[in-house]
């Protein structure tokens, strides 16, 4: 039979869409708390909230006189300013004289405090969403794996969806607006909430899945990399913080990363006075805007060197930059200006990048950024749905009825069972103890979010809150295979609803995080990732009571008589 | 403040544009409107989605308020469509108001 175009489109949608969706869900789910991250990186750690914060040259003389006195004779010392607006942690590290890399992390209030929180923090739904938590990419450490291939598998595949999605849809202008919640199929309310969400917010999903695959496009079609690495990298420098993540990939097509010294490390020369770092600081962010760090090496030394980091990512600017600032830490000379002129292939990448991690334009920015995120998010949970209502019916075989059975369940186990995972990881980053923390653990601004796969009683912190995660899913997974999947729905939405709703709730078990003694202290980051819980939760116990209702809640009223067209009568 | 103008500025936008569509026309209209009706709202709807380009490029830039028009005006619509389906005429005539709101949130900023 020959089939037409529609026919062909619609097949792809159906199949693409549902296959790749249950991994869609959980990615666009995670991708779309990940435009906060940092304020829940912030929200998981009890020694920054409600504290009253250094002004900036406060906290760059702060970190300047503590790295003096633990390490007065170190080869090098690194500042990683915090970003006071989201999460502003203080980290300073410096080289032992083996040469070996120390780091603490600092609240940025002058009194010394250690944040003894190590967290993957919000950093999990960042890396959860491309890799899944399996390991990725560290250069030096070479632990790739493949799991990052699936997100980029489905990345293709959500694009595919979009504009096969445009092609079947046929009424795009003519149901614009259109939303008949009281059909009497339940398909038809279904199809129309894909489409609305799907059609409303196309523009932003198109632009954040193009941009999520391009500007990582070496690593899902890394033969240019692979090419590349045949010649001689760029000489490492000695000491460089065994980083895992993204860092290290860009630190290797970017000789410009923050940490590395142009020429690398060389042997302390003599004592000799070094003009005030404070002077060079701000002379480098009256150029380059805020930074985001600095590094001074052999400092108080005739050949002391200080480098500023120009800010990665700027709230003025959507692409990101790699700015970099050299002085003579004698003389106090500029030895190297910004304005460095990255490759193109570089700028093209940190473009991208900009536009889908959404660092620029503020909170504001980033309200936007969630909201059509958690379009797309329902968008495919209703497609996903739309598979099972439009075929449980008209199973034509016991075979077929047994996948359709299958598919509700899985669908059950997707969307709920993520939605409860997410969650449950919340309670975990709220209510695991703190002296479970490895202090040395993880790299300068948090973990970076891969399962170890170690046993209970070796587990740290950050271990156990992946645990929780991956635990959480596969009791929701099960249960959606033991219940009836019209129960499993309610059951998880109304668990879901209820972890959510008890977010505030539970920082009355932990000091520091009541969300009452945090008005008061005016922490609005801390307190706003409470509410928005909340208020989320609120919104998953409307659906729960919605879904319970949806077998019998057909009334009769709605069922007989024609639709009432005009509300005038 | 400005995303606030800016949002009801799209969600009025939106609501003149939603009122004259085909299907919904007698879902807001008790008598049919005219031809002239009709061309007006056209004109109004367009002309505000245009409009609230302004206070996101008085909030940002161009470029970044461009990027934050495309998605208020995605935001804004389903802000409309969803409360349409339950109350047409009211979440219609909200349009109006917002469309004041907005002025005067762009006013006091």
């Amino acid at each position: 039979m020959e089939k037409s175009f529609t026919n062909r489109m619609d097949w792809l949608h159906t199949w693409f869409g549902l296959i790749l969706g249950w991994l869609a869900f959980a990615l666009f789910l995670t991708g779309t708390i990940s435009v906060f991250w940092m304020e829940i990186s912030h929200w998981a750690q009890p020694e920054l909230h409600g504290a009253k914060m250094l002004s900036t040259p406060a906290t760059v003389q702060y970190s300047l006189d503590y790295l003096r006195k633990v390490a007065p004779d170190s080869k090098r010392w690194n500042v990683y300013m915090p970003d006071f607006e989201r999460h502003p942690l203080l980290v300073l590290s410096w080289l032992d004289e083996d040469d070996a890399q120390h780091f603490v992390r600092l609240v940025p209030d002058g009194s010394g405090r250690e944040v003894t929180t190590v967290t993957n923090g919000g950093r999990f739904f960042v890396d959860f969403h491309w890799t899944f938590n399996r390991v990725v990419p560290d250069l030096q450490g070479r632990t790739f794996g493949w799991a990052y291939m699936l997100s980029g598998l489905v990345g293709m595949a959500f694009l595919i969806g979009s504009i096969t999605g445009l092609v079947i849809h046929k009424k795009i202008f003519r149901n614009f607006f259109t939303f008949r919640h009281d059909a009497k199929v339940a398909q038809t309310r279904w199809l129309d909430a894909h489409n609305v969400l799907g059609v409303l917010a196309w523009p932003f999903l198109f632009m954040i899945v193009l941009s999520g695959l391009v500007f990582y496009c070496y690593l899902y079609i890394p033969t240019g990399m692979q090419v590349a690495a045949r010649y001689p990298a760029p000489p490492r420098v000695a000491g460089v913080p065994n980083v895992g993540g993204p860092g290290m990939l860009w630190a290797r097509i970017s000789s410009a990363a923050p940490w590395s010294i142009a020429g690398g490390l060389t042997e302390p020369g003599n004592p000799a006075p070094n003009v005030p770092i404070i002077d060079l600081f701000v002379q480098a962010q009256e150029k380059m805007g805020p930074l985001s760090g600095f590094a001074v090496s052999n400092p108080n030394r005739d050949n002391a060197i200080v480098r500023f980091g120009g800010p990665r990512a700027r709230p003025d600017v959507i692409t990101f930059s790699s700015e970099n600032m050299i002085f003579d830490g004698v003389a106090g000379r500029v030895i190297s200006p910004p304005g460095n002129r990255p490759f193109t292939v570089q700028t093209i990448t940190n473009m991208f990048a900009g536009i889908h991690f959404g660092f620029y334009g503020g909170t504001a920015m980033r309200i936007l950024y969630f909201l059509c995120g958690a379009a797309g998010t329902i968008m495919i949970a209703t497609g996903l749905v739309m598979f099972t209502t439009k075929r449980r019916a008209m199973a034509h075989s016991a075979a077929a009825g047994r996948f359709y059975a299958f598919v509700e369940r899985m669908n059950v186990a997707a969307v709920g069972g993520a939605l409860f995972a997410c969650a449950s990881y919340l309670w975990a980053l709220r209510l695991l103890p703190q002296s479970l923390s490895d202090p040395s653990g993880g790299f300068f601004d948090g973990v970076y979010a891969s399962l170890r796969f170690v046993p209970l009683d070796q587990a740290v912190r950050s271990d156990l809150e992946l645990y929780m995660f991956w635990l959480a899913w596969g009791v929701a997974t099960v249960h959606a295979f033991v219940r009836v999947p019209h129960k499993a729905w309610t059951e998880q939405l109304a668990a879901t609803a209820a972890l959510c709703i008890g977010l505030p709730a539970i920082g009355y078990l932990v000091p520091n995080c009541d969300i009452g003694s945090m008005i008061k202290a005016g922490d609005w980051k801390m307190v706003a990732v409470d509410l928005s819980g909340l208020s989320i939760g609120l919104m998953l116990a409307w659906t729960a009571w919605k879904v319970s209702g949806r077998r019998v809640g057909v009334r009769v009223d709605k069922l007989v008589g024609a639709h009432v067209l005009s509300p005038a009568e | 403040m400005y995303l606030v103008s800016a949002f009801l500025c799209a969600y009025a936008g939106f609501a003149a544009l939603c009122s004259i569509t085909t299907r919904n026309v007698p879902l807001v209209w008790t008598t049919p409107p005219t031809r002239a009706v009709v061309r007006a709202l056209r004109v109004a709807g367009y002309l505000l989605l245009a409009l609230s380009w302004l206070p996101c490029y008085l909030s940002w830039d161009v470029p970044m308020g461009t990027a934050a028009w495309a998605m208020n005006l995605s935001a804004s619509a389903l802000a409309l469509v969803f409360p349409f389906a339950y109350a047409p005429r009211r979440s219609v005539q909200a349009g109006g108001v917002a469309a004041l709101l907005a002025g005067l949130v762009l006013l006091v900023n």
